[in-house]
């Protein structure tokens, strides 16, 4: 790696000083904690600052900060625009999912399934069990690229070895969530965006003084290639990645967990009116950061490591090691939200409601600690042995995002809006959206879809097939009962 | 080349900002509503 053995002491502790923060929240979090839904909904007392903070930061992955700058660094500016279709999602679940979810008032996402399609002949438990595994099957491995991302920039940076890099990620992670719950995820994902925002912002002046300005960079990349400032992805291209963006955001059980953890229906509203303006200030840094460095480093030959390299050879130790906080922060607030819901639908989904439903409050908060550790264990061995599962690895977590949107957005968005809708026609819809995702996926792969139609995400497909099979399944079907339609219709 | 997407993004915040504001005015009335109904009305 270009930049191992570079960094300072200056830069060691200033992420030592990061890192023993996360663990102070993480105390007391753990301190603070009492039963299972204070673990998994932090007692909804989460207000609309820390909730803004936290659907920022779990929505901002390894991804935005690696991934994305990458992106912008190999295409310029044109791929920006996916963040609009996000803020569409957003919009959308803003006015007609997020509040509602919040009156409703439950723990997890199967919790609304299981009651709103709770006529399944077991009083909602199948229900409940198809939507808790296929989170856990999808966010627990996804949970894999994370640490494989974290692996990969703890090697750059201190020179240890990719297994080395993402144990110390997994420990550290593992350490604070599985002790503070809710309250120590939200509370470190408000310092996360800080220090993302923070991050994002600072580095453009600095990386632009080196350029020249904006103007200079805008002529400087029109020289490497006109299209950086064009559409170097097609309308199309970006149109149908925002598509999936916006959807897989609509229904993500991992940011609808952290509604349920906020004080009421209006803290959701304006929590998510500020989430949009992190976004934009870290959407502008990272467009700027990534095209600056093409023009800086015009040769690198791993993009992904443009933040790392520029944190190191530009920024200085102190807003160096800020960036790698930043970048850190990402991987972190979105990996401790994924386990919180993993968790929660093992253990308060599977175990408290289907196996133990005696259990006692000790017993079941337990329960989610322990399947924390699990789900955050078991993606280290996937990530390090996942080549021996055939590329499955891979596969679910290319498609994870499409999987989850595919599946969970419209029967949230129906199911809270059309009394119509029954529990046949949704398991038909989202069974048909699961599926309709691999066929379009296997279909691009495999040379039989082509042209202007492989440009489309699989999430498109699934979500219209998925509201297809909702639709038509619950007309062919009986109306739904009084009892399941009750907490969300006046019947 | 950054301009029009800022842009954009002011305007998602404003109008979702605008959203909740509307809301919670909403709800705001609702809860002057009942108190006066349980007063027995009236202003």
């Amino acid at each position: 790696m270009a930049v191992i053995g570079t960094v300072g002491w200056g830069f060691i502790i200033t992420l030592v000083i990061y890192f023993l923060a996360i663990f102070g929240i993480g105390l007391y979090g753990y301190l603070t904690t009492k039963d299972e839904d204070d673990f998994l909904v932090a007692n909804r007392e989460i207000g609309p600052a820390v909730g803004a903070a936290t659907l920022s930061a779990t929505q901002m992955s390894a991804g935005t900060f690696v991934g994305t700058i990458g992106v912008h660094y190999l295409t310029g500016v044109s791929f920006i625009y996916i963040w609009v279709g996000l803020w569409m999602g957003w919009l959308v679940s803003l006015v007609f999912v997020a509040p509602q979810m919040r009156r409703f008032g439950e723990i997890t996402v199967p919790d609304f399934i299981a009651v709103r399609f709770g006529d399944d002949g077991a009083g909602g438990d199948r229900m409940r069990a198809f939507s808790a595994v296929l989170i856990v099957v999808a966010y627990t491995v996804y949970i894999s690229a994370q640490y494989t991302g974290a692996g990969l920039i703890f090697q750059s940076i201190f020179g240890v070895s990719n297994t080395v890099g993402m144990a110390i990620m997994v420990a550290i992670i593992i350490a604070y969530t599985a002790f503070g719950g809710m309250r120590a995820s939200a509370l470190s994902d408000f310092v996360q965006i800080i220090i993302m925002t923070v991050g994002a912002i600072i580095a453009i002046p600095i990386l632009l003084g080196n350029i020249g300005g904006l103007g200079q960079m805008e002529s400087m990349l029109v020289s490497l290639n006109p299209a950086y400032i064009g559409w170097a992805f097609t309308p199309l291209e970006v149109g149908t990645i925002a598509l999936a963006f916006g959807f897989g955001m609509l229904g993500a059980p991992y940011e609808i967990v952290r509604i349920y953890s906020m004080r009421d229906e209006q803290t959701v509203r304006y929590a998510i009116s500020a989430t949009l303006i992190f976004q934009v200030l870290i959407a502008t840094g990272v467009a700027i950061i990534g095209m600056s460095m093409r023009v800086l480093y015009p040769q690198l030959t791993t993009p992904d490591l443009a933040s790392v390299i520029m944190s190191i050879d530009v920024l200085g130790p102190i807003l160096g090691a800020l960036v790698i906080g930043a970048v850190l922060s990402a991987m972190l607030s979105t990996v401790d939200s994924i386990m919180i819901v993993s968790a929660g639908a093992i253990a308060h989904d599977i175990y408290s409601e289907l196996i133990n439903p005696e259990a006692s409050e000790g017993r079941k908060l337990w329960a989610n600690r322990l399947a924390v550790i699990f789900v955050g264990i078991v993606p280290f061995f996937l990530a390090l042995y996942g080549q021996a599962l055939g590329g499955l690895v891979q596969f679910i977590v290319l498609l994870q995002s499409a999987i989850i949107g595919a599946t969970f957005s419209m029967p949230l968005l129906l199911g809270l809006h059309w009394d119509r809708i029954n529990t046949p026609g949704t398991f038909a819809g989202m069974l048909l959206g699961f599926v309709s995702v691999l066929i379009w996926h296997f279909s691009i792969d495999g040379g039989v879809i082509t042209g202007v139609l492989a440009q489309i995400d699989p999430v498109v497909p699934g979500v219209i097939m998925c509201l297809i099979g909702m639709i038509v399944g619950s007309y062919l079907t009986a109306e739904p009962t009084r009892e399941a339609l009750a907490p969300f219709f006046d019947v | 080349m950054i301009a029009p997407f800022v842009v954009i993004g002011i305007i998602f915040v404003t109008a979702a900002l605008l959203w909740a504001r509307h809301k919670g005015g909403e709800v705001s009335e609702k809860e002057v509503g009942s108190e006066d109904l349980e007063r027995g009305g009236g202003a």
